[in-house]
């Protein structure tokens, strides 16, 4: 039940009589028309729970996107309805007009549109829909709420995807498709063509020119059908909230654009988010959109509070590919947790795979180092000096075992990430 | 990316009340608010039934009122009375009192006075002993104050008061009631001063005295009564409480003294003996007569008020929030530990080793450049004296954070000339 302004008001008015005559008589008879006002409306009012529901929801949307949900109610009272719905979503989904005015009248259908303006990544749930009916005074209302669930996958924002022209027009220069002919770029050989004046004459193949008239050169493109598997840790590291962005959301992003590149270039792609389970796998073996699938399976990912098992990677790494792959580790540096996961991990991969570790790095570091004005924040950047140090050193530790590190600020982490890769492609190191 | 997928979810259903019948619908709402609906109408019954006791006993709070059942109450003087007989009525105003006295009838009553506030002006203590006389009826007087002691029976005088609690009085006279109960005691009963306390006993000369605490015969005593003898003065209100008088004599001197008539009037004065005009208008009185209804209905408004903005539209739905650490938070704490601890030493060797890491990189001396190195190759880049850089570099440790300050701002600005470079 609710009532509605209209019977506050009424009620108000009534202390005019009282004031009047101001007897018990009164006072009662002003009482008992509420009531009877309040019950007749509430009689005469549609049923809410005659009221029958379908949502129709988009399939994904990607985070600052609007959209609109569309739910579709049937009323099957024999009366009018008279009423507000309310459309129960999260606040995270920013349900601009979730409650709305609505008139449907006996046995008649009507849909309410609702504008959704996710401000999370993920699963955002509508758990139910409550109907309010009022009566034809507009008083009194009866209420009901119905369990409507329903969910609206938030995909990541891809913003690393402007950088994707940029790279890709470097790997094209390396796959010779470009105006632009550089020798050298790639190892594979890929055919013979006669000479043109201004190729390398370093190129030319005798032996094929000594069974011909004319000159011939080898020409060479970058490997293709290469491994990439990239490892997204969401452990407890990842929780890490680095310039308004936590480090999984950084990685997510590195990923896409790491993945959606090395397609692009040839390469077979494989995702896996992992802690101590799988959170996500997607591999471009698998027939379809390869990026589609990827924000698929990366939008409902949350960091775990849990410690990365890193004892485990190895094994997630050998059921996607039996084959020297680069993996990517995209985790965090921090002291601690890389002494005992990190660099054994690190160690173990690299005897076998190309290894790129890809980590965020807190600007914040960078500049508190720099403040030295007073002596708290003296401290300050001895304590910021102490963890660069850490990092650098894990960093020199991990390039000795013969990885690479990529540790870049969020927004610089994915292109930098991408060019990493092309430079390992470049040098034939895939 | 924002296709609707039509067919993928109007599979999945229409959604429906659920719930059934209003009967299966009210049990699963009783189960679900079982607690604060039990809850709730155990404190609304506690509290009317607490107000209905609380009131409706009958029962008065003030020291000798009929219906006290307190210590300090005589609800048990009237009941006995009453068991044998005595049509016990209980006034509070003279004008009641006066009327009952008429009604009676000559010589069948007895008035009972107890003022302890001394609401009554002399003058009308002085018209209640002239109708009392007027009826032949008996007047007694509890504890009443010097004049209005003087106002019963000019033969009654005040003479002070003494303390209470002290030893049981014996008669010392010749009046047959105050022989019959022979001795006079109460121990000190609380509650007739304001609550809690006790008062002093009041003691009167008259025509003929009893129950002189000092002893002697003709001393001033509790009781005291004028020549008449239909005027009696009790100086003990504690005499006829619940509490004391079933010790000493006391019930035999109260019964005797009350009980004589067939009829007692039971008189405690209230604010309605008060004249008007000495009141102040109440605050009921300059209100208008709406006030009260009206402002009842304005708090029933309210409630409808509340429950109309209050009521939501359906149940709130709940954000399920990941939980994000701010990265910086160890370095922060890492900061606070060294200054809690007035790490001088360690923040300025971590200073002064992250300044030679970061020189040995500048100058081209590789990362495991020896400290020395460094101090050589930065004198000979800044053309400053070796001395003075190892110092900076390696060799000091400050004492204080003031030296500490110092350090890290010259090693910035080494870094910083060296950069320049």
């Amino acid at each position: 039940m609710a009532i509605s302004g209209r019977f506050f008001l009424l009620a108000l008015l009534a202390v005019v009589p009282i004031i009047a005559v101001p007897a018990a008589a009164t006072w009662l008879l002003a009482l008992t028309v509420l009531l009877l006002v309040l019950v007749a409306d509430l009689l005469f009012a549609a049923s809410p729970r005659s009221v029958s529901l379908r949502r129709e929801l988009p399939a994904g949307v990607r985070l600052s996107e609007g959209t609109t949900a569309v739910l579709r109610l049937a009323n099957h009272s024999p009366r009018l309805l008279r009423g507000r719905v309310r459309d129960g979503w999260q606040p995270s989904a920013g349900a601009a007009n979730a409650v709305q005015d609505i008139r449907i009248p006996a046995g008649e259908r009507r849909s309410v549109t609702v504008s959704l303006l996710p401000v999370r990544r993920g699963d955002l749930r509508a758990e139910h829909v409550t109907i309010r009916s009022f009566g034809p005074l507009g008083m009194a209302a009866r209420q009901a709420t119905i369990t409507a669930p329903g969910t609206l996958r938030v995909l990541p924002p891809f913003n690393s995807k402007r950088h994707l022209p940029s790279k890709l027009r470097k790997l094209r220069e390396l796959d010779g498709k470009a105006a632009v002919q550089i020798r050298g770029a790639g190892t594979e050989f890929d055919s013979l063509r006669d000479y043109v004046r201004g190729d390398d004459v370093r190129s030319i193949d005798w032996r094929a020119t000594a069974r011909r008239r004319d000159v011939v050169v080898r020409t060479w493109r970058p490997e293709r059908d290469r491994r990439v598997v990239i490892v997204l840790d969401t452990s407890r590291t990842s929780a890490a909230r680095i310039e308004d962005e936590p480090q999984l959301d950084t990685g997510i992003e590195a990923s896409l654009l790491l993945a959606v590149l090395a397609e692009r270039g040839g390469d077979r792609v494989s995702l896996i988010a992992y802690d101590r389970r799988v959170r996500t796998r997607v591999s471009s073996s698998g027939k379809g959109n390869m990026l589609g699938a990827m924000v698929q399976g990366l939008a409902p990912l949350q960091p775990e509070l849990i410690e990365l098992d890193a004892a485990g990677v190895p094994g997630q790494v050998r059921a996607v590919t039996a084959h020297r792959a680069l993996v990517v580790l995209v985790t965090s540096l921090d002291a601690g947790a890389a002494e005992e996961g990190l660099i054994p991990l690190v160690a173990q991969l690299a005897r076998k795979h190309v290894v790129v570790v890809a980590s965020v790095r807190d600007p914040a570091l960078d500049a508190a180092r720099l403040e030295r004005s007073t002596s708290t924040l003296a401290y300050r950047a001895a304590a910021a000096e102490h963890a660069l140090n850490r990092r650098a050193a894990i960093t020199a530790v991990i390039k000795q075992l013969g990885a690479e590190v990529v540790d870049a600020p969020p927004h610089e982490l994915p292109p930098e990430l991408a060019d990493m890769y092309i430079r390992l492609k470049a040098a034939g190191r895939l | 990316m924002s296709t609707r997928a039509d067919q993928a979810q109007s599979g999945a259903g229409v959604f429906t009340a659920d719930g059934g019948t209003p009967a299966e619908r009210f049990r699963a709402g009783w189960r679900k608010h079982r607690f604060w609906l039990l809850a709730g109408t155990l404190f609304v019954a506690v509290t009317v039934v607490g107000l209905v006791v609380g009131t409706s006993g009958g029962q008065a709070a003030g020291p000798l009122a009929v219906t006290n059942p307190a210590p300090s109450g005589g609800q048990a003087a009237a009941t006995v009375l009453r068991n044998h007989g005595v049509t016990v009525s209980a006034t509070d105003s003279l004008a009641a009192t006066l009327d009952a006295l008429e009604a009676n009838g000559p010589g069948s009553s007895t008035v009972l006075l107890y003022d302890p506030n001394s609401l009554l002006k002399p003058e009308q203590v002085a018209r209640l002993a002239g109708s009392a006389a007027d009826s032949g009826a008996k007047l007694v007087a509890v504890a009443p104050g010097p004049l209005a002691a003087k106002r019963l029976s000019p033969d009654i005088n005040s003479a002070g008061s003494v303390a209470a609690g002290g030893p049981a009085v014996a008669a010392n006279c010749a009046n047959p009631d105050a022989q019959a109960a022979a001795f006079l005691g109460s121990p000190a009963v609380q509650g007739f001063s304001g609550g809690s306390g006790t008062s002093p006993i009041r003691i009167y000369t008259g025509t003929e005295t009893c129950f002189a605490p000092s002893g002697k015969p003709g001393a001033p005593g509790i009781l005291a009564l004028n020549a008449a003898a239909d005027v009696a003065v009790l100086g003990d209100p504690g005499v006829v409480s619940n509490q004391a008088l079933a010790s000493q004599g006391n019930a035999a001197l109260v019964f005797r003294l009350l009980g004589s008539r067939d009829k007692l009037l039971w008189y405690t004065p209230t604010l309605k003996d008060v004249p008007v005009a000495a009141q102040p208008p109440s605050l009921a009185e300059l209100t208008p007569q709406w006030i009260l209804p009206a402002s009842a209905w304005l708090l029933v408004v309210a409630v409808v008020g509340m429950f109309w903005r209050g009521r939501r539209t359906g149940p709130l739905v709940t954000e399920p929030l990941p939980v994000l650490v701010k990265a910086s938070e160890t370095v922060t704490g890492r900061a606070r530990l060294y200054q809690d601890a007035k790490a001088v030493d360690t923040a300025a060797r971590t200073l002064q080793h992250a300044t030679l890491t970061r020189l040995a990189r500048e100058l081209r001396l590789g990362a495991s450049a020896e400290p020395a190195a460094v101090v050589d190759a930065a004198a000979a880049h800044t053309g400053r004296p070796r001395q003075e850089l190892a110092g900076l570099l390696v060799l000091s440790s400050p004492r204080n954070e003031q030296e500490m300050l110092t350090m890290a701002a010259q090693l910035a600005a080494l870094e910083e000339e060296i950069a320049q470079r």
